[in-house]
């Protein structure tokens, strides 16, 4: 069915060929030749429609041949876009063309001072596969990518080794915290021994059974060998209680443990062991000399989506000069630099502020904690 | 009526305190007998058959889980006396079994028994004791380890892998089950977080414990968030990204 209706076409086509040589003698017979200007099959070129001839890879050379050139000339365009081109006569009968593969030429005809008939070609000369634009221009694209997704790689792996590698720094340094606070202070645990002798020497047995517990949840939740870096507030809360509850067998000072309402301190959760050193310094370096007249406040708050804790006891104070509260301090700064690393985005904010003989403030901002 | 109770511990002396300490702080208990020995233990159970029983879980030969499983009854409540949070302890903490820790806490004691006095007198069969001991004797194979839900109604057991998650408020946890069931139980997540350690659950938020089970992907969008099978999304917070990208592989 297709073909029947393709056959009237090519014969209409061809038809108006043979008008146009009839007009005038402008149309060429069209050969390839090779170098030394012998006719090469004629299979090497094909003519389309629109006298369009495409010129297979290899042919180097065409020639137009007319039967008459005397009052012919033509004009030879070496791309579409040449405008330098001007018109020729023929010396001879015939009109050698050297091609360049790759390139598209136009060539043009006419009949000398009849310039409204004008016969032209577009000789396309192919090149070979390999030596095509599009061919050419897909190498290029592959090894754009190949060279992009190679950096890409590269980069990425960099990336990775060093990420790795800040972990394993990281856990390196989360181990050796966590081992120093790990340990009790061992002034602190015979201490607090000696504080049950003596109840039992009093004969508070109640006591001395209460205080006793106290002390053991303290061991048990120190000794407990917990890898987690983040522990529920309210299990750091019932650390600290403890803990100021056994100190204040030895020092009869008041504390208070204040907390927010808003804050839910079963599903908020803060550093292992943060905060103990820093109570540890309020009693030690606070209030521990004012017996019942020093006062331990901590206070915990949100504001927005920060947790904030204050710290603060009425003790002694200090200057930048005393000596003696310098480890627990610089401890409690490196790992909050440390921690810092971990949680850019949720970062902790550490301030003190001591002014002697009237007491210390100590200040945690959990930026982005709630 | 009086109450009942035996004490099971290899320490004479651990024996002794905890006998002076109930005569004085639970005067509603009469002990009747002791052991030091899970195998003399078992002979007083079976003999006296009473109403609570103190044991320590470690002793030299038998210990207290043996005792337990070659136990031919379990018609008692059972109170867990151990030094320190050791093997087994994760089982009974699942099973919801009440335990003590040494010294021992008198208002602790004081709670546990009154505790164990009130389902005694139910005269109910142990479920959180078989509990126990099933998830003891399948220990390798957690899918079958059921939880001990405590609402306000009564105990569910729940298979940990029916949970799809659980999230907090304050002192209550909510439990989200496979099949649409929520139970909501009076202790804080934390707990849980920690009994359910092993069984492959993500605490990816302050509020939330989810299932690994039951994730389809972590979407990066929107500061992150896990999408779970059933269309649920759960927020990531940013300190948990790195565990919860571990946890699933990335």
């Amino acid at each position: 069915m297709k073909k029947n209706f393709l056959f009237p076409t090519l014969i209409l086509i061809f038809f108006c060929q043979i008008s146009q040589a009839q007009d005038a003698d402008l149309v060429p017979t069209i050969t390839p030749v090779d170098n030394h200007n012998n006719i090469i099959s004629n299979k090497e070129i094909t003519f389309t429609k629109n006298n369009i001839v495409i010129v297979n890879p290899g042919v180097q050379k065409i020639i137009f041949q007319f039967v008459d050139t005397a009052a012919i000339e033509f004009l030879v365009k070496l791309s579409r876009t040449d405008t330098t081109a001007s018109w020729n006569s023929f010396t001879g009968g015939t009109l050698f063309l050297t091609l360049e593969e790759n390139q598209i030429y136009e060539v043009l005809f006419r009949e000398k001072n009849k310039y409204t008939n004008t016969t032209h070609y577009i000789i396309d000369a192919k090149a070979f596969w390999w030596k095509r634009t599009e061919f050419v221009a897909l190498i290029i694209a592959l090894f754009g990518l190949f060279i992009i997704s190679t950096v890409f790689y590269l980069f990425r792996r960099k990336k990775k080794n060093e990420l790795r590698k800040k972990e394993y720094e990281k856990n390196q340094a989360k181990y050796e915290l966590k081992a120093m606070y790990a340990q009790l202070n061992p002034h602190f645990v015979f201490n607090a021994l000696s504080s049950i002798q003596g109840l039992i020497n009093k004969n508070d047995i109640p006591g001395a059974n209460y205080y006793l517990t106290e002390f053991s949840n303290l061991l048990r939740e120190t000794l407990k060998n917990n890898d987690k870096e983040l522990v529920p507030l309210q299990t750091e809360l019932k650390i600290l209680d403890t803990y100021l509850k056994l100190e204040q067998l030895r020092f009869h000072f008041q504390y208070e443990i204040i907390i927010d309402e808003k804050i839910d301190k079963n599903s908020v959760e803060i550093p292992a062991l943060l905060l103990q050193p820093l109570i540890e310094n309020a009693v030690k370096h606070g209030i521990s000399t004012l017996h019942d007249n020093g006062t331990i406040k901590i206070n915990f708050f949100s504001d927005h989506q920060n947790l904030q804790i204050i710290i603060w006891d009425n003790g002694i104070g200090f200057t930048k000069n005393t000596t003696g509260n310098g480890l627990g301090l610089k401890l409690t700064k490196d790992r909050i630099a440390l921690l810092n690393q971990s949680f850019r985005k949720q970062h902790i904010q550490f301030s003190i502020e001591s002014t002697q003989n009237t007491g210390t403030t100590v200040h945690l901002r959990f930026v982005n904690w709630l | 009526m009086l109450i009942t109770a035996v004490i099971i511990d290899d320490e004479q002396n651990n024996i002794d305190n905890l006998a002076i300490l109930l005569r004085q702080y639970c005067p509603q208990l009469e002990i009747i007998g002791d052991a030091t020995n899970a195998t003399d233990g078992e002979k007083l159970i079976l003999q006296l058959t009473p109403d609570i029983v103190f044991l320590d879980i470690q002793m030299p030969g038998k210990n207290g889980f043996d005792m337990l499983q070659s136990l031919r009854t379990h018609h008692f409540e059972l109170i867990f006396v151990t030094a320190f949070e050791q093997y087994g302890i994760q089982a009974v903490k699942f099973s919801a079994i009440d335990y003590l820790l040494k010294p021992i806490n008198t208002d602790e004691l004081k709670a546990a028994v009154q505790k164990a006095i009130y389902r005694s007198s139910e005269k109910k069969q142990n479920k959180k004791l078989e509990n126990l001991l099933q998830v003891l004797q399948n220990e390798q194979q957690k899918d079958t380890h059921r939880i001990a839900l405590t609402s306000a109604k009564e105990t569910r057991f729940i298979k940990t892998k029916e949970i799809i998650r659980c999230e907090s408020s304050n002192n209550y946890t909510t439990f989200y089950i496979f099949g649409g069931e929520r139970i909501m139980v009076s202790k804080p997540i934390f707990e849980y977080e920690e009994m359910l350690q092993g069984y492959g659950f993500i605490r990816c938020h302050q509020t939330h414990l989810v299932n690994k089970r039951f994730i389809k992907s972590l979407v990066k969008q929107d500061g992150g968030y896990l999408l779970l099978e059933d269309g649920t999304e759960i927020p990531v917070s940013r300190m948990k990204r790195e565990l919860v990208r571990k946890e699933l592989g990335e």
